[in-house]
C-alpha cells in the first residue's frame, strides 16, 4: 500500500512533499514479489518497505527480495529499502542505544523537533560539557520523538554520556540547571588525557598495551578505545598504524572511564548523592556491569560513581542484550554506536538503526526508522510523520505482525550462550585492564597514599556516644547499638590524615563532601583510607562510606558576620531538654548545644560548645539544624548527613570547651531533603562557613520519634479495643526500613531479615513489630523490643529476662498486621 | 606508476569493495564513490577493508599508516579513488 503524504502546497516556491513509503506485507517470498508487481494490500510476516520509491527503486528491490528470500537474511537499508522474511519483531524486544560522544556525529534533528513542538536543543562542541549535554539534549529530543511515533523500547542502555540521557529518558533523574555552579563553582576540571580509538579486538589491545595506558571502552569486537597521556597515546599510535592497526586519537581530551578521574571523583559523588532518584520506567542496562541497574538507590549512585572510573564494556552489554532477547536496537543519535552493533552481534540475527543522520533531514530519518521497524514485524505509528494538518490513519492490520508469524523465531533456534572461550577471553581481558589500571594508578599518581583505618569502640571510645538505637542498660550486644562514625567525625578523620601524609599543611577547607553509607564501629572493621593529592587538593576516599576533597593552604580571611535573616520565637525547648528529651540522641562526647537562642521560619541560632569527640564541634552544628527540624515540622524528623557543599575554616578549630555562636540557615530543596548553609562565630569573628549541607529526611512522625527516643516505653502500634495492637506500615524505603529493623530487631533477628526476599521485607518486618507490641502492651514494666525474642510458630522468649509463656498469632492484610496475644499451656 | 598499473590497481579496489558491501544496489564505484555517504560504510568497517586490502596485496599495504598521514579524522570524505591511489603507490614495480 502506499502511504500518502502532503501534497506540496501550491502558492509556494519551495515545495517540501514528504517522501511517500511503499510497504508491501505477504504470507511468502512469492506473494510479495507479486504485490511489488501489483501493489495491493495483504498481511503476513514477509515485508518490504522502500522510502521515496521510484522505477529504479522498484527494480533494486525485486532484487533484494530475491536475495533475502534466497538467503533467509533480512535487508536493512541499502538503496532505501529494508525487507524481511523472518521478522525479529514483536518476539524480539527493542533497545534504545543512546551514542556517547563521538568525532562529528552532530545530527540534523532541527525539523523533528519542530513538528513534534519540542524545544531544539543547541550544538555546541566548544568544550567536553558542551558536547555531553548537546549529545544528552538531542538523544532526549529524538527519545520523545521514536515515542510519538509509538516505537516503545523494552530497555535503554546508552555508550558513555549516553548512559546518563538513557537514565533522564527512563525518568531516573532530571538535569537540573545550575549543575556547573553547584558542583564546579571554580571550574570543570578533567584529566589531559587523549582516546585512542583501535581498530582491533580488546585482546589484542590488552597483548600489545604499555603500562601507561589503560583502556577506557570496549566498543565492539573490532573496536576498542585505550587512553592515557597524550604523548603516550601518539606513541602507541605509531605502533598499532605500524601493525597495520587503524587508529585515531579522538578530537577531544578527559579521562572518564579510567582510573585517571579518581582525584576528580568528589562533585561527581556529591552530584550523584544528591540526585533525585526515581525508579525507571523502564530498564536501563549498565555498560559497566552488562545488566540492567539495581533497583536500590544507592546501588545506582555507587553505580553512577564506578562508571566514571571502570571501562565502558559495549560489546558485553551488546551481547547481554542479545543474550536477553533483544533484536531491534535503535541508535537515539547521528554516529556510530549502532555500528559497534552490528560488528559486536555479526551474523546473528537483528536491526539496527538510527535515529538520526549528520546528512539526512531528521524527519526523512525518522521515516526510515519506522520503516525499518514495521518491516521487522513491528508496529509504528506512520501518521505521527505526517504533516499535521492531514493526519492519516493508516490501516491497523498491516501494522500488526499476522499469527501466522508468531513463533518465527522459535524454528530457527538461534546461537546458544557465549561461547566458553569468548567468556575466558574476557575474563583475562579484565584482569589485564585492572592489573593495567593499578599500574596508571601507581604511575599517574604516584601523590596517591593508602592506608586503613582502625574503625572500632577501642580506638574510637567517643563513638558510645554516638549509638544510633538505644539498649536496656548493660546489654550484651554493643552491635544492637549501632555506633555509627557522624560524618563530621569522617570529616575531620580525613583531614588529620591529610595533615600527618603531607606534614606542614593545614587543611583549611572541605568540598564535595558525601556520605554513602553508614560506617558502623561494632563488630571492628578496618576501613581503607586512600589520598590523591593534585597541587593543593587531596582527595580523599573512606572505603564506601565516604569521599571528601580537602583543600590545603593558607585560611581564608573570614567574611562579616551574617545578621539574624528573619522575625524569631523562643525555640520551644532548652539545650537541656533537646538531650533529656532525647531530640537528639547523642551522648556526653558529641553533646554541644548550650544555649537555644532564636527559631526562625528559615533558620535557628544557638549557642555551641565545642564537645570532646573529634568533629564533634560540626556535628553540633547538624544537631542544631536537627533541633529546626523537630521545631517546625511534624514528620520527617529523622534527618541524617549525606553531603556538604562546602565547608571553609577561617581560623584553626577551637580546643574543647570552647564557646561559639552558630547560625543555621534552612532550605528544603525537596520534601525528602533538608539543606543548610551555616556560620560559626567566635569573639565576633567567623570561624567557619557552611555551604550546601544537605540531610536526608527518614518517615518519622513525632510518635514514632518518641519510640525512637525511648523505645522502651512507647510503641508503633496502636492498641484495639479487643486488646491485640495494630501496626500499620509508614517506612516505604529500604533505608527507613532498616532505621525500625534496628530499633526493633536483635543482631540475630537482623540476620533473619537480612534473609528475607525483597519482597517478604516489608510483611515480614511489620509481622515482627506487631508480635513484640503486642507482648509489650500487655507487660506494666517498660521492655525494649530486643528483648524479647519472637520465633517462627509464634511463641516468645525473653532475651536476658524472663517473660511469661505468651505465643502471639500475627495476621497481615495489605499495609497492616495485627498482633493478638494468647498465654500458651 | 604507470597508468595502467593504477587504473588496475583502481579495477582490483573496486572489486574488492563490491564484495564487501555486495552488487545488489548495483552501485557503479568511480574514483569519486565516497565510503560513508555512497557506500554507507563506517569506521568500523574500514577497519574491515584494511585487512582485506592487506590480505590482498600484502603487509606494505598499510591502511593504518595511510589514514594517519591523511589526518583523516575518520571515513567522511575519503573516496575510493584515494585509497586505489594509495594502494597503487605501495604495490608499484620499481
Amino acid at each position: 500500500m502506499l502511504a500518502a503524504g502532503d501534497p506540496a502546497p501550491k502558492r509556494r516556491v519551495r515545495v517540501d512533499e514528504p517522501e511517500r513509503v511503499l510497504r508491501l506485507a505477504a504470507n511468502t517470498p512469492g506473494e510479495l514479489l507479486d504485490r511489488l508487481d501489483e501493489a495491493g494490500s495483504g498481511d503476513g510476516p514477509c515485508r518490504i518497505g522502500i522510502v521515496g520509491p521510484d522505477e529504479r527503486k522498484l527494480a533494486t528491490a525485486r532484487k533484494v527480495l530475491a536475495k533475502v528470500a534466497a538467503e533467509g537474511r533480512s535487508w536493512h537499508g541499502g538503496g532505501d529499502i529494508w525487507c524481511s522474511v523472518d521478522p525479529v519483531l514483536p518476539n524480539g524486544k527493542i533497545a534504545f542505544v543512546h551514542p556517547g560522544l563521538e568525532a562529528g556525529a552532530e545530527p540534523r534533528i532541527d525539523d523533528v523537533a519542530k513538528h513534534f513542538g519540542l524545544d531544539r536543543p543547541q550544538w555546541s562542541t566548544a568544550s567536553v560539557l558542551d558536547r555531553a549535554a548537546s549529545v544528552s539534549a538531542t538523544g532526549l529530543v529524538l527519545d520523545e520523538a521514536l515515542r510519538r511515533l509509538a516505537i516503545r523500547p523494552d530497555a535503554l542502555a546508552g555508550h558513555s554520556v549516553g548512559e546518563w540521557t538513557a537514565m533522564q529518558a527512563a525518568g531516573m533523574y532530571r538535569a537540573e540547571p545550575g549543575l556547573l555552579q553547584r558542583y564546579w563553582p571554580g571550574g570543570f576540571e578533567l584529566p589531559d588525557a587523549d582516546y585512542l580509538v583501535l581498530g582491533c579486538p580488546a585482546a589484542r589491545v590488552a597483548e600489545l598495551l604499555p603500562g601507561d595506558l589503560v583502556v577506557s571502552h570496549e566498543n565492539a569486537t573490532k573496536q576498542t578505545i585505550v587512553c592515557g597521556p597524550p604523548d603516550a597515546v601518539a606513541k602507541f599510535a605509531e605502533t598499532c598504524r605500524g601493525l597495520g592497526i587503524v587508529a585515531r586519537t579522538l578530537p577531544f581530551r578527559s579521562g572518564f572511564h579510567t582510573p585517571l578521574m579518581r582525584p576528580h571523583l568528589a562533585p561527581f559523588a556529591r552530584l550523584a548523592a544528591e540526585l533525585d532518584l526515581r525508579e525507571p520506567a523502564l530498564p536501563v542496562w549498565s555498560a559497566t556491569t552488562a545488566r540492567p541497574y539495581p533497583a536500590d538507590p544507592d546501588e545506582v549512585r555507587e553505580l553512577y560513581l564506578v562508571h566514571l572510573i571502570r571501562p565502558v564494556r559495549f560489546r558485553e552489554l551488546t551481547e547481554a542484550l542479545h543474550e536477553d532477547g533483544f533484536r531491534a536496537f535503535v541508535q537515539v543519535g547521528a554516529g556510530q554506536l549502532g555500528s559497534y552493533v552490528t560488528d559486536t552481534l555479526g551474523e546473528r540475527r537483528h536491526l539496527v538503526v538510527a535515529a538520526a543522520s549528520g546528512t539526512r533531514s531528521g524527519l526523512a530519518q525518522l521515516r526510515r526508522v519506522a520503516t525499518a521497524l514495521w518491516t521487522e514485524g513491528g508496529s509504528t505509528d506512520f501518521a505521527a510523520l505526517e504533516p499535521r494538518q492531514i493526519r492519516l490513519t493508516t490501516g491497523n492490520s498491516l501494522l500488526t505482525l499476522a499469527d501466522s508469524a508468531r513463533g518465527l523465531l522459535d524454528d530457527h533456534a538461534l546461537p546458544a550462550g557465549v561461547p566458553d572461550a569468548i567468556v575466558a577471553e574476557f575474563t583475562a581481558l579484565l584482569t589485564e585492564t585492572r592489573r593495567t589500571a593499578a599500574d596508571v594508578v601507581a604511575a599517574a599518581a604516584s601523590r596517591r597514599i593508602e592506608s586503613t583505618v582502625d574503625v572500632s569502640l577501642a580506638a574510637m571510645p567517643y563513638l558510645r556516644d554516638h549509638r544510633f538505637f538505644r539498649q536496656r542498660e548493660g546489654w550484651p550486644d554493643e552491635s544492637d547499638f549501632r555506633p555509627v562514625v557522624p560524618a563530621t567525625t569522617l570529616v575531620d578523620l580525613a583531614c588529620r590524615a591529610v595533615e600527618r601524609a603531607w606534614p606542614d599543611t593545614t587543611a583549611v577547607a572541605v568540598r564535595d563532601a558525601v556520605f554513602s553509607r553508614w560506617l558502623v564501629a561494632s563488630p571492628a572493621q578496618r576501613v581503607p583510607l586512600s589520598m590523591s593529592r593534585e597541587g593543593d587538593r587531596v582527595s580523599v576516599e573512606i572505603g564506601p562510606y565516604a569521599l571528601l576533597t580537602v583543600e590545603l593552604g593558607a585560611f581564608a580571611p573570614p567574611p562579616s558576620p551574617a545578621g539574624v535573616p528573619g522575625p524569631e520565637t523562643t525555640p520551644p525547648l532548652t539545650a537541656e531538654e533537646i538531650y533529656a528529651q532525647r531530640e537528639m540522641f547523642h551522648g556526653p562526647a558529641y553533646r554541644g548545644l548550650s544555649r537555644l537562642t532564636g527559631l526562625g521560619e528559615q533558620h535557628i541560632r544557638g549557642e555551641l560548645v565545642v564537645p570532646e569527640a573529634p568533629g564533634g564541634l560540626l556535628d553540633n552544628v547538624g544537631q542544631l539544624l536537627g533541633c529546626w527540624l523537630m521545631a517546625a515540622r511534624s514528620d520527617g524528623l529523622l534527618a541524617f548527613p549525606r553531603s556538604i557543599g562546602r565547608l571553609t575554616w577561617h581560623g584553626p578549630e577551637p580546643a574543647p570547651g570552647a564557646r561559639l555562636g552558630c547560625l543555621v540557615r534552612v532550605r528544603l530543596p525537596r520534601p525528602d531533603v533538608l539543606e543548610m548553609d551555616a556560620e560559626l562565630v567566635r569573639d565576633g569573628r567567623v570561624l567557619a562557613s557552611i555551604e550546601g549541607w544537605r540531610d536526608v529526611r527518614f518517615p518519622c512522625d513525632r510518635a514514632a520519634h518518641r519510640v525512637y527516643a525511648f523505645p522502651d516505653r512507647h510503641r508503633l502500634s496502636d492498641r484495639r479495643d479487643d486488646g491485640s495492637v495494630a501496626v500499620t506500615d509508614r517506612w516505604p524505603t529500604v533505608a527507613a526500613r532498616d532505621i525500625y529493623a534496628g530499633i526493633y530487631l536483635s543482631a540475630e533477628e537482623r540476620a533473619e531479615f537480612a534473609a528475607v526476599p525483597p519482597r517478604r521485607a516489608r510483611g515480614w518486618l511489620l509481622e515482627r513489630i506487631a508480635a513484640k507490641d503486642a507482648v509489650r502492651a500487655r507487660l506494666a514494666e517498660p521492655v525494649y523490643p530486643a528483648e524479647i525474642r519472637v520465633h517462627d510458630d509464634g511463641r516468645v522468649s525473653g532475651r536476658g529476662r524472663t517473660l511469661p509463656d505468651f505465643a502471639v498469632t500475627v495476621e497481615l492484610t495489605g499495609d497492616t498486621a495485627i498482633a493478638h496475644l494468647r498465654s500458651t499451656p | 606508476m604507470t597508468i595502467d598499473h593504477a587504473s588496475a590497481t583502481f579495477d582490483i579496489v573496486a572489486e574488492l569493495l563490491t564484495e564487501l558491501v555486495g552488487d545488489v544496489l548495483g552501485i557503479e564505484i568511480t574514483p569519486e564513490t565516497t565510503f560513508h555517504e555512497d557506500l554507507q560504510l563506517e569506521s568500523i568497517d574500514l577497519v574491515t577493508f584494511a585487512s582485506i586490502l592487506t590480505e590482498h596485496f600484502g603487509a606494505e599495504v598499510n591502511l593504518a599508516e595511510y589514514l594517519a598521514e591523511q589526518d583523516l579524522d575518520d571515513v567522511i570524505g575519503l573516496t575510493v579513488g584515494d585509497i586505489a591511489r594509495f594502494v597503487g603507490e605501495r604495490t608499484c614495480p620499481r
